[in-house]
């Protein structure tokens, strides 16, 4: 009998708190691990955002590739002039 | 049964309760998280096929780039030596001063011969601005620098 009472004071005031101690931490890791998988997602969606520009490079590619060619007919044209 | 037992039992459901809602709360947490990494994952993919073309783009514009920047330096160093050329040539002489002719003792014939041709001249039919291989393969710049040499 006694060391049944024995045993739930060491449940009560051994096991108990040992759990609840390790399965707060647990959750509270994972909470913090929530947030930040939060935070990247919202960065990442800003990151999308700011590369809205870059199908624009195409169409910088086309124009400079016009200028190159426009530049040696103007210089073709200086050189008949000059 | 006795009270120690009935405490036991009390005490343990108590711990079982406990872990049970802690795994609850981690699993709903992990849920989360997956949701919020998948996401995460499309965004990265999205970001990845956006910034696929950038590496051969900014290879072309800055390959584009360099070609003129050699074609402006061309065209400057062409100038320049045209400016040196016009600044060696002597000065062009005064225009003659035209003196008054004397008093005609006779008045002038008229004049019999034929009208001159009309002056206009018009640019296009000396020059051909619509010159098909010009437009078609314009000359670089060391063949527009040699032409102009040739030509001075």
């Amino acid at each position: 009998m006694e060391l049944l009472w024995v045993a739930n004071a060491v449940l009560l005031l051994g096991v108990a708190p040992l759990v609840l101690l390790f399965a707060g931490r647990v959750v509270r890791r994972l909470r913090a691990i929530s947030k930040l998988a939060d935070e990247t997602l919202v960065h990442s969606l800003g990151l999308s955002a700011q590369l809205e520009a870059v199908p624009k490079l195409v169409e910088t590619k086309r124009l400079t590739g016009a200028a190159r060619q426009l530049v040696g007919r103007y210089g073709t044209g200086l050189a008949a002039l000059l | 049964m006795s009270a120690e037992t009935v405490v036991l039992l009390v005490i343990v459901g108590v711990i079982v309760t406990a872990i049970a809602l802690h795994l609850i709360a981690i699993a709903a947490t992990l849920r989360k998280i997956t949701a919020t990494l998948t996401n995460v994952r499309g965004g990265a993919q999205a970001i990845k096929g956006q910034t696929d073309p950038v590496n051969s783009v900014m290879t072309a514009i800055a390959g584009d780039v360099d070609a003129i920047d050699d074609d402006l330096e061309g065209l400057l160093m062409m100038v320049g030596e045209a400016q040196v050329a016009a600044a060696a040539e002597p000065p062009p002489s005064p225009p003659p001063t035209r003196r008054t002719p004397p008093a005609r003792r006779t008045q002038p014939r008229p004049a019999t011969g034929a009208a001159l041709p009309d002056a206009d001249v018009d640019v296009e039919d000396i020059v051909d601005f619509d010159d098909e291989a010009l437009a078609s393969r314009p000359p670089s710049m060391q063949e527009a620098v040699a032409r102009a040499r040739t030509a001075v």
